[in-house]
């Protein structure tokens, strides 16, 4: 499964790179962006369509966003994108995780749950 | 100002059976401001049926509701199958009437005219009724903010300042009271509205206005 | 010829193979220096900062930019240190498809970071009290406290106040907001005048008098009672009036509140004592008086399963709501759209006594310590000033519908609206941008463009290693 992510420059994209590092049989496509509210849904779909299964946005946990609602604009966002697709019948999503730089273990469940969830969709 | 609400994408997705080259117009006026048929739903559409296998494209309009905004899509349409108009029912039907040999589907749901009461949050306030009286309520609409339209008081059913018909939406004459009260005027309240000459609103048919004045 | 430099962190391996591969493929200079040492600006296309993620976000690099007087534009940053460990055997291939890709979208924009220093004055409001002046004055700020009317209007960083004998420049304010308080939700006159619906003030003074003996308590918590004092109250009343006098409880909010340190034990402590807790929509509580004017009906729909509640209640007390008073100033901020709300103050990243609002400081107690707290932030944010970014944003005066989205979730209320003539537009104040992206992000009408920021066409650093998406 093709996998891109967006981090946010404070704890989402260093957390997805050290991720990266500490878990290497994940392979995921990332970027960074200053805050994740800046990423809207056209810029989450344009991803999708560039062949990617998947987008994970990480970002401050939602109480700390340092532009106080950044994190909780994009959660908002994924979710309008995820019932657009969903009705559209496209199997592809989004996702969130909200870690520290430190704390990056969400990151891995959230992969986790997408992948074994797809799997039991699976005939 | 005008509100509508995108269709649900399987609608949208149905209508256009059997076309591959899509283009997915947006109008730059109403639907931008209630985000529901602007340039960045536009695109988020044209990204959706792309990944659905459509051929599709997205433009902006500045008001589908002007001929002359419509015309400077010429090219941009005979090189498409089908548009899919994000505009309110006044533009889609605009829009075909400039081109009418395209098929053109409206991808909103066309609802009220309303307000925003706070980000996100739009609200009917009028019907086009076509004969304002608003002043004698305290400025606030009974035709459009009572599920009844009563223009003498309250219905039995308000209770707690809510509606009977629809128990989350304030119940109009409350609101009428309140205001009325906060401008010391309730005893023009006593007073009986004669029934509504309905002949203004849209029951007769299509409306118009015509000002001689600035006809060429 | 251009040079670009590249400046690297620490002791990592600096890529010198693929420097003359980047030379001759984008026809630059590469200069490869370590980060501490000096350079010249002369013929200077770009910087490049070789580092790690954990240390370079934006407003490391816009300092590094200040520092040097470059144009914040030039200046990116690649997270050499993780792609080297992550990607060992395409690393340089990816920092040279970065570097390529940086430089084909050159920015001409001349943008410039500068600090930008407030005027040292503080404006208080509503009232000075004598003990905070002579605080600040310890500190060597004057204060200013006029009788209204006056206008308070933004001036960069600083605000500007004008009344009709005089005109002032202050460089921070602050604010003691006065509350009014009112019920959360609508109390028809019937069922004030059984005497049975207090505010929790009231209340409290009943406890003496009255006996709760197998009576029910109905506790209605505001949606907006961030209050922790009120809702300690309010679990210490449930717990003690079911423990000691065997009342039936009923505390109903839209959100318990439990993330507080030790809230979460109060609130296990309430329920075990026999309280019941339930979230509904306050404003969507029914109140009516029981026939003999007793007691009162309650009824609401539980959020959980919509299920509907009607019960017979003895007493109901609630905790109001509380909204600020204006504060005298007849207007804030110039342009069409007032700017209601600063008074979001939860945001662990900022200060103490923070608003969301440069420069605008909220305190709330009176005594000397508070005071020396609140001096000494001021003095801070006075001191070291704003780094601010000109030129970076644009508002696309044909594109603005003038929905007033952006305006309203700009987290830093940059934006105003302005133009006398007929065409107005949103504007971003430079001043007080943080470059977080919302607006853009937000503007149905993508009439904004933050020009440090690519919508679409963002470099992704791949796991093809080829740079191609």
């Amino acid at each position: 499964m093709r996998i891109a992510s967006v981090g946010c420059d404070r704890q989402g994209f260093p957390a997805l790179l050290r991720f990266l590092e500490t878990f290497p049989e994940y392979r995921m496509d990332v970027t960074a962006v200053p805050c994740l509210g800046t990423v809207h849904e056209s810029m989450m779909l344009h991803i999708l369509e560039d062949g990617y299964q998947l987008l994970l946005l990480a970002g401050c946990p939602l109480d700390s966003c340092f532009n106080q609602k950044g994190s909780e604009f994009a959660f908002r966002k994924a979710q309008r994108v995820n019932a657009l697709l969903t009705e559209a019948g496209i199997p592809k999503r989004v996702a969130c995780a909200f870690v520290t730089a430190d704390k990056i273990g969400e990151i891995k469940r959230v992969l986790e749950s997408i992948v074994s969830g797809q799997k039991g969709e699976e005939p | 100002m005008i509100v509508g609400e995108r269709k649900p994408v399987t609608e949208i997705i149905d209508n256009l059976k059997g076309y591959r080259k899509v283009l997915v117009l947006a109008c730059g006026t109403c639907v931008t401001v209630c985000m529901s048929g602007g340039e960045k739903e536009a695109q988020e559409l044209a990204s959706l049926l792309r990944l659905k296998g459509f051929q599709a494209q997205a433009q902006t309009v500045e008001r589908q509701c002007e001929k002359e905004f419509n015309l400077q899509l010429q090219t941009g349409i005979c090189a498409c199958e089908a548009v899919v108009s994000l505009a309110c029912g006044i533009g889609v039907q605009v829009l075909a009437d400039c081109f009418p040999r395209v098929p053109v589907f409206p991808g909103l749901n066309t609802t009220f005219m309303g307000a925003p009461v706070e980000q996100g949050i739009w609200e009917e306030r009028c019907s086009g009724c076509g004969e304002c009286l608003v002043h004698l309520f305290g400025n606030v609409c009974p035709i459009t903010r009572c599920a009844k339209s009563l223009l003498n008081g309250p219905c039995g059913g308000s209770r707690g300042g809510k509606c009977e018909v629809k128990p989350e939406r304030d119940c109009a004459w409350q609101l009428i009271y309140d205001r009325m009260k906060s401008q010391g005027k309730l005893e023009s309240l006593l007073e009986v509205q004669p029934p509504k000459n309905w002949s203004f609103s849209r029951y007769g048919g299509q409306r118009k206005m015509i000002r001689e004045d600035v006809k060429l | 010829m251009k040079k670009v430099l590249w400046l690297y962190e620490g002791e990592d391996n600096v890529p010198l193979p693929q420097i003359q591969a980047v030379e001759e493929k984008i026809g630059v200079h590469v200069e490869v220096r370590s980060l501490g040492e000096d350079f010249s600006s002369e013929n200077l296309e770009q910087v490049l900062i070789l580092g790690s993620s954990f240390s370079w976000h934006r407003e490391r690099l816009l300092e590094f930019a200040l520092q040097r007087s470059i144009n914040p534009l030039q200046v990116r940053f690649f997270p050499w240190q993780e792609v080297q460990r992550i990607f060992p055997t395409t690393a340089s291939k990816l920092l040279e498809h970065f570097l390529v890709e940086t430089l084909k979208r050159r920015e001409s924009y001349p943008a410039q970071v500068v600090k930008l220093l407030p005027e040292r004055k503080v404006l208080v409001l509503p009232r000075l009290e004598k003990a905070l002046q002579e605080v600040f004055s310890r500190f060597g700020i004057p204060v200013y406290s006029p009788q209204p009317p006056f206008l308070v209007e933004r001036d960069g960083v600083n605000f500007v106040l004008s009344g009709e004998s005089f005109h002032e420049k202050v460089g921070s304010v602050v604010l003691f907001p006065e509350w009014q308080e009112e019920p959360p939700l609508r109390i028809p006159m019937e069922v004030e005048e059984t005497g049975r619906i207090l505010p929790l003030a009231r209340f409290r003074n009943l406890l003496s008098q009255k006996k709760f003996r197998e009576k029910t308590v109905v506790f209605v918590v505001s949606p907006q009672s961030h209050s922790l004092k009120d809702w300690e109250e309010v679990f210490a009343l449930a717990r003690d009036l079911s423990r000691s006098q065997k009342a039936k409880i009923w505390v109903l909010a839209e959100e318990i509140m439990v993330a507080a340190p030790q809230f979460e034990r109060l609130y296990r402590e309430t329920r075990s004592e026999g309280a019941l807790f339930e979230k509904t929509k306050i404003s969507t509580i029914v109140l009516q008086p029981t026939l003999d004017m007793q007691g009162l009906w309650v009824e609401f729909e539980t959020e959980r399963d919509r299920y509907h509640q009607r019960f017979r209640a003895d007493w109901v007390v609630y905790v109001p709501k509380r909204s600020p008073l204006p504060f005298g100033a007849s207007s804030w901020w110039r342009g069409d759209a007032p700017i209601e709300v600063f008074f979001d103050l939860e945001n662990p990243n900022l200060p103490r006594f923070s608003t969301s609002l440069q420069g605008v400081f909220i305190a709330s107690q009176f005594d000397e310590e508070y005071f020396l707290e609140l001096a000494q932030t001021v003095d801070t944010y006075l001191t070291q000033g704003k780094i601010a970014v000109s030129d970076c944003t644009s508002v696309e005066e044909e594109k603005c519908v003038l929905c007033l989205t952006c305006l309203r979730t700009c987290p830093w209320k940059a934006i105003e609206i302005e133009g006398k003539s007929k065409r107005k537009r949103a504007h971003i104040n430079w001043e007080q941008c943080h470059l977080c992206g919302i607006c853009m992000a937000f503007c149905p009408a993508s009439a904004i463009g933050v020009n440090s920021l690519y919508p679409e066409d963002f470099f992704m650093i791949t796991t093809t290693g080829s740079g191609e998406k």
